[in-house]
């Protein structure tokens, strides 16, 4: 990202971010009132009907199936600062073979049922925001320099080409929300609940987004850096978003700040991949539950919801997702083992591999299922304003639609315009986002199609849906009993107007 | 684990880190203002990222003082 967006780093991270509270907005809203596994499928699903649920769901397992690569490729990245044997510049075939066993033990473990411990996940998770919270502190007092950073913003000024590809790389930074409202269905009280965790998280990941990319662009760093192969001195961002070092700039960055660097260097690549690991196995996770919903509302074929006979687990989905991540690493990793295939991909796909590929390949996905998601808000509140909300997303215009007073979120509309340019540069600036991505939303759609025609299910059409019924089992399934009674009663009132209007 | 992250003293930590997001926002904006006097594209990023750590911080406290009642210790 660094690579791309270059003197502008910080302001497509910016860009990227402000777009990342909307989509963080809306979750919010949809996960507090829909509290059920699925995420941004389900809620797509109910909004706008099976086929566009069924494409922004395929749009979300593309991206689940690359973060199970993405993270673990990060993680080996992050600990070849300590074992230079698994760098993926100076030893590709290691680093290769490394992250296949990390995937295959992810999938294996998920398939036998071992679960990382919540305590273990806390104490990671609880390190990280004290580490992160130093390296911000560190970074900020003893080497941030403003004026640096508007040199380096002046002299490093990328092109309108670099500033876009940036922007939707910036994207892939922001992560977390479609896991948030996948355990929404698992959270006592959700409506309460979930809007507090989810803000706290948007502000999180947009402070240490914008915190990395303004130190650096704006840090001095503690040591002077190695110089480029052909001998000349080099930037920080430079340094940072160069080959050796772009699977673990955070790393690299916290061992440049004077002092703290010092102990940063030791630990940092050790709980960075502790944390990418288990980034990855929720991806793993992530996909197999999301399959499962899919198949459950009969998206998908009725065997992603069988479980392994002995170990009662989704083995099925488990073991497609981890496949087709598998296929996309080979992908990924194939030039730097191959030269002649180096050669095809500079010309095809402007020598887009490793960790871009996969990057271009997770923008498309979250771009195209964000953007549904943001339709289905807009729609949900026009047919299903009788729902409590008890969080909204901020900046309504009130109005009459069908005889119901509804509430049009203008926000979402500003959010769908940003997701869509985000979708577009996308598509401008990645050959591979171009190509592979839309490639497997066709290759789905296909598959859906044949597949609901066998059943004799609506090919574009969909089922029938008792959604009243069904929001009340949703309500009272997660405890939010109160607001059961006032959709109930929310209903009651809608329909008693109605009758009172004939 | 689990026990703390439901007690009391959880969520006096998070108010103190939340006083401790304030007072850095405050600080990076203060060093970004400090030097660059005139309005310049360079100062947007700092300057949120200041208004995001204020921001988080303001909500972990009031976190805090909302829950401060039904706290035990």
């Amino acid at each position: 990202m660094l690579g791309a967006a270059a003197g502008a780093s910080n302001l497509a991270f910016l860009f990227a971010g402000l777009v990342y509270v909307c989509i963080g907005l809306a979750y919010t809203e949809l996960a507090a009132a829909y509290p059920v596994a699925g995420g941004g499928q389900y809620f797509v699903f109910r909004g706008l009907g099976d086929i566009f649920g069924f494409i922004a769901g395929w749009a979300v397992l593309l991206d689940f199936t690359i973060d199970i690569v993405l993270f673990a490729w990060s993680c080996i990245d992050y600990l070849s600062k300590l074992v230079p044997v698994l760098s993926f510049t100076a030893h590709p075939l290691t680093h290769f073979i490394t992250v296949f066993l990390v995937i295959v033990a992810l999938a294996t473990l998920n398939i036998v049922g071992v679960r990382e411990s919540t305590a273990f996940n806390e104490i990671v998770s609880g390190l990280d925001v004290f580490s992160e919270t130093a390296i911000l502190f560190f970074g900020f007092l003893f080497a941030f320099n403003p004026d640096l950073l508007v040199h380096t913003m002046t002299t490093s000024w990328p092109t309108s080409f670099q500033l876009m590809n940036g922007v939707s790389l910036a994207i892939i930074s922001f992560v977390g929300l479609e896991s948030i409202s996948q355990a929404a269905q698992e959270t006592q009280r959700p409506a309460s609940v979930i809007p507090r965790t989810s803000i706290g998280l948007i502000l999180t990941i947009l402070i240490f987004a914008l915190a990395y990319s303004n130190l650096a662009l704006g840090m001095t760093p503690w040591h002077p850096l190695p110089l480029t192969a052909h001998g000349h001195t080099q930037t920080l961002w430079h340094f940072l978003g160069n080959e050796d070092n772009n699977g673990a700039a955070v790393a690299v960055l916290s061992s440049l700040i004077p002092y703290y660097g010092a102990i940063a260097a030791l630990y940092v690549p050790v709980l960075g991949a502790i944390l990418l690991l288990i980034s990855s196995n929720s991806g793993v996770f992530g996909s197999s539950r999301i399959a499962y919903a899919m198949s459950h509302n009969k998206l998908l074929p009725s065997v992603f919801q069988q479980v392994h006979p002995r170990y009662r687990t989704p083995a099925v989905s488990i073991i497609s997702f981890c496949g087709v991540a598998l296929v996309e690493l080979f992908f990924a990793a194939l030039p730097s083992l191959d030269y002649n295939v180096k050669g095809v991909y500079a010309r095809l796909f402007r020598g887009e591999d490793g960790i871009t590929f996969l990057g271009d390949l997770y923008a498309f996905g979250a771009a195209a299922s964000y953007s549904m998601v943001f339709v289905a808000l807009v729609a949900l509140r026009m047919k299903d304003p009788q729902s409590p909300r008890k969080f909204k997303m901020p900046f309504n215009i009130p109005m009459r639609f069908k005889g119901n007073r509804v509430e049009f979120p203008l926000l979402a509309v500003v959010g769908f315009c940003g997701i869509m340019s985000i979708l577009v540069f996308t598509m401008i600036t990645h050959e591979i986002g171009r190509i592979a991505g839309p490639s497997w939303l066709v290759i789905g759609v296909v598959s859906y199609l044949i597949y609901r025609k066998r059943k004799g299910l609506p090919v574009f059409g969909s089922q029938a849906q008792d959604w009243h019924k069904a929001q009340i089992l949703i309500l009272q399934d997660a405890g939010e009993l109160e607001l059961m009674d006032e959709y109930i009663a929310n209903v009651k009132a809608m329909k008693a107007g109605r009758s009172a209007a004939l | 684990m689990r026990r703390f992250t439901q007690s009391a003293n959880y969520v006096r930590v998070r108010a103190a880190l939340g006083i401790f997001y304030v007072l850095l926002g405050t600080v990076v904006i203060a060093r970004t203002c400090a030097p660059l006097s005139n309005l310049s594209l360079a100062k947007i990023p700092p300057l949120a990222l200041g208004a995001a750590l204020i921001g988080l911080g303001v909500l972990r406290v009031r976190d805090f003082l909302s829950r401060r009642n039904s706290l035990s210790t």
